[in-house]
């Protein structure tokens, strides 16, 4: 089964359009279909379980808060949940998803979420520049997950 | 937000089921209840201002983006308001796939709002996640029901979280017969799982809190409401969509950067479950109806903690409905051909509003002879509500000042759970503090 690749955020909130505008990126390099499933969501656990529970391998994208510059990467894999409540962008969207998809054991077998600090997450379509600029390396960093399934070049 | 003011301990604590962001203060002054604010930070301010200047066409794609849990009813709101504007009806046809489509809503918010919010609060565990632990298959009957209402969203809407389907006018493509055919029976799986639902809730236990807000809904005619061209209350409101600024109020609050709102001469109201149920209870269909009588709801439901039976009740009707409008597409008595109708430009003002799960959603935009917005109001339901919500902690607080901070703020977060409200504009939780000063009276 294809990987399927979760972008979560408001584009209208800033930096926390970087996960759907990841999507977008990746929909532009003609990933979809291929070589992964592209999906976006808002971030609510339910619908996170839900898109992801009949899935061997996912991957979200999503501004996460922890304190870091902004820009930062974070790469985390299925433990993110015992990092505490608290970091993602949406409320306790991804911690409480996995939490979730843990305990109904409807967890994918593998789950890598990339998150990106956020610089600001006010009204606007706009990325800040520092997140615009990591932007790229979300994609790269996504599409080298994407390949090591499928074995094909994502772009 | 901490305050540290005299001596004592002072709890602070993340709320974070509710949708978004915002905070709470609860001031006690020589153990008396001073102040209770309700800070919430919203977006439709920021809407209303990039709405001026687009064309006519573009508020139920942007309006979509302000929530997204309830998509469909910023979509339907401006599309009536926009329709009105413009002197444009759509067909009954129409009308009654938006209807379905507003079911898929109802039933996935309510449900997300019933399983992942509210319940845990009336059985003593933290989260979905503890609820799991309790009651695996409650847990697991709800991700049922909110995924067909998710999959309803996407059969009519094209996409669960901004249906890109929606158009001024109508709908790009209605659904297929064969579509409809095919999910038919997930439909009937979700009354029957929304039912057993209702019968869940109906069985916790709730605290006492007796109510007396004046409850505001649409009159939707035969319907329970979802649209409707009148605003009724239970102290005899009774006027048109279009008089909407004639006696709701706006007024900005220092603590929050949300309006709040009031009926003129009249004050505080509510919106939402309570008030459909109140004001359109015998407008319920049969199984809803049955399904409220058996959950020993009576004519109306005064007692706030009592409305996730109320939410229950409204997710079987709209399973229901959702079933009717259904049928009557497969068999053809309700025909979506063309799927949409032409809304020419013209200038003027329209108003429109519909029945989000939270309650009434109030759009108005102005339009000139292009059709370029020059002005948009929007007022959400957790707008209005935002008074009634501090009106209700106050009371609630008040008579539970010898709680311990936290256990204090935990029942303040269920009274704010009571009903639902919708920030989700925002980034981060509602924090919750207790400022206790002075000493014990």
């Amino acid at each position: 089964m294809r990987p399927l690749v979760i972008g979560v955020g408001n584009r209208w909130r800033g930096d926390d359009g970087v996960g759907p505008l990841a999507i977008d990126a990746l929909a532009a390099l003609g990933a979809d279909g291929p070589d992964a499933d592209l999906l976006t969501l808002d971030g609510e656990p339910g619908r996170l379980v839900a898109a992801w529970e009949d899935r061997s391998r996912v991957v979200v994208v999503d501004a996460i808060v922890t304190g870091a510059a902004p820009g930062t990467l974070h790469c985390v894999t299925s433990g993110f949940a015992g990092r505490g409540a608290g970091a993602s962008s949406h409320g306790n969207g991804i911690a409480e998803a996995v939490a979730l998809g843990r305990a109904l054991d409807r967890l994918p077998e593998q789950l890598v979420v990339i998150g990106i600090e956020p610089g600001r997450l006010d009204h606007g379509t706009e990325l800040s520049p520092t997140v615009a600029a990591a932007l790229d390396t979300v994609v790269r960093l996504v599409c080298e997950l994407v390949d090591e399934e499928v074995g094909a070049p994502c772009a | 937000m901490t305050h540290r003011a005299g001596a004592g301990p002072l709890a602070t604590k993340a709320l974070t089921r509710v949708e978004g962001e915002g905070a709470m203060h609860v001031e006690i002054v020589d153990g008396r209840l001073v102040d209770v604010t309700l800070r919430i930070y919203e977006p439709p301010r920021f809407y209303e201002g990039f709405l001026r200047g687009r064309g006519h066409t573009e508020p139920p794609d942007i309006t979509a983006r302000i929530c997204g849990i309830c998509p469909v009813a910023y979509q339907m709101s401006a599309c009536l308001a926009i329709e009105q504007a413009c002197g444009i009806e759509v067909t009954d046809g129409i009308a009654e796939l938006r209807r379905l489509l507003y079911c898929g809503e109802w039933i996935e918010s309510h449900t997300l709002h019933i399983h992942m919010l509210h319940a845990p609060d009336f059985l003593g565990v933290n989260s979905v996640v503890d609820l799991v632990a309790l009651d695996r298959a409650a847990v697991e009957r709800g991700l049922e029901l909110k995924k067909i209402g998710n999959e309803l969203l996407e059969l009519i809407g094209g996409r669960a979280i901004h249906p890109v389907n929606v158009r001024v006018g109508g709908f790009y493509r209605p659904p297929s017969r064969e579509a409809l055919r095919a999910f038919r029976p997930r439909l009937a799986r979700a009354l029957e799982l929304a039912v057993d639902v209702c019968e869940w809730v109906a069985g916790f236990d709730f605290p006492e809190l007796d109510t007396d807000h004046e409850l505001v809904s649409l009159d939707d005619g035969d319907h329970y409401p979802v649209f409707g061209d009148r605003i009724v209350s239970d102290h005899g409101l009774d006027i048109a969509v279009d008089e909407f600024a004639s006696h709701f109020q706006e007024f900005q609050v220092s603590h929050s950067t949300a309006k709040h709102a009031r009926l003129l001469s009249r004050g505080n109201y509510l919106v939402g479950p309570l008030a459909r149920y109140r004001l359109a209870r015998e407008k319920l269909l049969p199984a809803a109806a049955a399904a409220a009588s058996a959950a020993g709801l009576g004519a109306t439901c005064p007692n706030p903690f009592r409305s996730i039976v109320v939410r229950a009740v409204e997710v079987v009707h709209a399973c229901e409905e959702a079933l009717r409008i259904t049928d009557g597409l497969i068999d053809a008595s309700i025909n979506t051909d063309p799927g949409s109708v032409e809304v020419p430009a013209r200038a003027g003002t329209g108003h429109g509003a519909t029945e989000a799960p939270r309650g009434l959603l109030y759009h108005r935009y102005t339009l000139d002879e292009a059709g370029t917005i020059t002005d948009a109001e929007i007022v959400p339901p957790t707008s209005q509500n935002q008074p009634t919500i501090e009106h209700d902690l106050f009371h609630f607080v008040e008579s539970r000042l010898d709680m311990a901070d936290d256990e204090l703020a935990r029942a303040a977060e269920v009274t704010i759970r009571n009903h639902d409200p919708c920030i989700s504009c925002a980034t981060h939780f509602l924090d919750l503090t207790v400022d206790r000063r002075g000493g014990t009276p």
